[in-house]
Parts: C-alpha cells; structure tokens; sequence
C-alpha cells in the first residue's frame, strides 16, 4: 500500500505510519465489497483492480455510475458522521484495496500532503462527472463512446507513434456501463469508428488516431 | 499542535467535506440522466443551460435562478417538476433522500 500513488510524497517514515492506520484487503471479482444502506465506515483506496459503483432503480435496473481503478478513492462518505451508503459497490475484477476506518480516518487526513491528495482526486471526479452527464444528455452512443475515449485519454493516455494509447484495460461491457448503452450497441459502434479510422484497438488498448480527437486529449490534457 | 496547524486540518477537512457532497449531488445527478427520467432530462437541460450561460450549478443567485426556471418551463417542461428538481440540486445530499 506504501506504493499507491496517494502517498508517493511521503517520506518513509510517513509512509510507516500509514501502514499502521490502512489495512490492506482483498476482494475477489464479483464480490461485494458495500451495498447501499450499509453504514459508511471505511474509506477504500483502490491498489490494483477495478471496482464498478452502481444503484438499482426502483424497477430492479442496474444503472453503473462509475468504474474505479488503480490508486481510485470510493466510500468518501466516510467523512461524514453516521450516514449509510447510497449505492453499491463491487469488485469486477480481483482487487486489491487499502482501507481506513472512519476511527482512523482523521489520522490519515492528518498529514496535509495526504488531504491535500485525496481532495484533489475527488475533485477531479467532479469534472469528469460534469462532462459525462452532459455527453449522456446530448449526445448519441457514438459521441458518448469518442467523449469517454477522450476522457480516459486526458488521464490514462500515452503518446505512441500511432496515436494515443487509452492504458487501461476497458472491454466492451465495461464502455458500455460508462455509456450507457448496451454491448451490442458498444460492439458495433466501435466497429464503425474503426472502419472510419477515428480509433485502433490493440492488445487490449484503444487508441485515438483522429487528429481532432487527439487535439482535443491534448488540449485538455 | 500550533494554531496554524490546527486552522489548516480545519480547512481541509472542510473542504473535503464540500468535494464530498458535491460527489453525491453529481452522483445522483447521473443517475437520474442513465435513468432516462423527467428529473434526468430536465437535469440535462439545466447542464446545457448553465453550461451556455456560466451559471455556477452550485451558486444560487434568485435572478438567475427564476431565468433558469423560465427558461426550462419555456421548453416545455413540468414547471412543478423543475422546481422540485431545483430545489433538490440545492440539496447538499440529493442521493441520500
């Protein structure tokens, strides 16, 4: 857990005493980790793996809200003072997660470098939530699939000579739940945009070929 | 611990605590919209809305407010419906209702 980006500007001494507050946990793929109305007493920061949020409606529909992955914070309602999850969380692939109780949280918020990190990976989420929700409004699966690429290129991309390189691992159902729209839809769509040459897909990993999609990754980058 | 100190745990733990609520109101906010509910659409138009006009979703300012509200009635949207939608995205923690 010493290695998680969260606490990469710690000395080793701070880092120590991390270890002492966190506890280290495994969750298996498919495993829940909180349903909703469970009290919110831990705070999880994601080491490895992929976590997926989501809320069932009324009508039984599972609606994903987000996916998390390596050095991700969840549970951040931990904070406030007995209140109970609103949603649900599991692991979709094996997790690695380190966790700190609400006890122990003022601890790790102790050390400024640490708030100061955790503030600033949860505002980030505030920006790409507002840009998500817009794309989900206006915009059709097609728009909605480049605009994720695009985002997933601001904070996971890598400068190839190809194009850019999205460095996580996302299959079709994964893009899916982040766009709202059903595998099928996602499988053909990513068919078009490659035959259109706005995208590659190799080894696992989307690249951006389009010289507008790769000015737009860059510009906001 | 110094005063200093003190005031600068207080801060953070403050604003923390504004980045947390927030979470939960754009939380709750994309799930109305991949809901496809009437709260999601008009939801989404006051995104485009504000998006249009800088209006800071989490600033209330009456005049803008009654303009937003207008102007989402204009477009044919329930006005009972928008208000309460308003007056829920005004909530600190609109997910936990």
């Amino acid at each position: 857990m010493k290695d998680l980006q969260l606490f990469a500007a710690l000395d080793n001494q701070e880092r120590e005493a991390i270890t002492q507050i966190a506890q280290a946990k495994v969750y298996h793929k498919g495993e829940d980790i909180f349903m909703e109305g469970d009290p919110a007493d831990t705070i999880y920061l994601v080491r490895k793996g992929k976590v997926l949020l989501y809320k069932i409606s009324d009508e039984g529909k599972e609606i994903s809200l987000e996916i998390l992955q390596d050095d991700d914070i969840f549970g951040e309602n931990t904070i406030f003072e007995d209140v109970h999850h609103t949603m649900n969380a599991k692991a979709i692939e094996d997790t690695f997660v380190c966790t700190c109780s609400n006890k122990q949280l003022p601890q790790l918020l102790a050390n400024p470098m640490v708030a100061i990190k955790i503030i600033k990976v949860l505002g980030d989420k505030l920006n790409n939530y507002t840009e998500q929700i817009a794309a989900m409004a206006f915009q059709d699966v097609k728009g909605r699939i480049l605009s994720t690429l695009v985002r997933l290129a601001k904070e996971h991309g890598k400068t190839t000579s190809k194009g850019i390189k999205v460095d996580i691992y996302l299959n079709h159902q994964d893009l899916a739940n982040l766009v709202n729209a059903s595998r099928v839809m996602v499988t053909r769509t990513l068919a078009t945009l490659k035959e259109e040459g706005k995208i590659e897909v190799s080894s696992q990993r989307f690249y951006l070929l389009d010289q507008g999609l790769l000015k737009e990754a860059v510009r906001n980058a | 611990m110094p005063d200093h100190a003190i005031n600068g745990a207080k801060l953070r733990q403050k604003k923390l605590i504004e980045t947390a609520w927030k979470l939960n109101k754009f939380r709750w906010m994309m799930y109305e919209v991949k809901l496809d509910t009437e709260v999601g659409k008009i939801l989404g138009a006051i995104i485009y809305l504000a998006e249009q006009e800088e209006l800071l979703l989490d600033k209330y300012d009456l005049k803008k407010m009654n303009w937003l509200v207008n102007q989402l009635a204009n477009l044919g949207y329930d006005l009972q419906l928008v208000l309460e939608t308003i007056e829920k995205l005004g909530q600190r923690a609109p997910f936990s209702n």
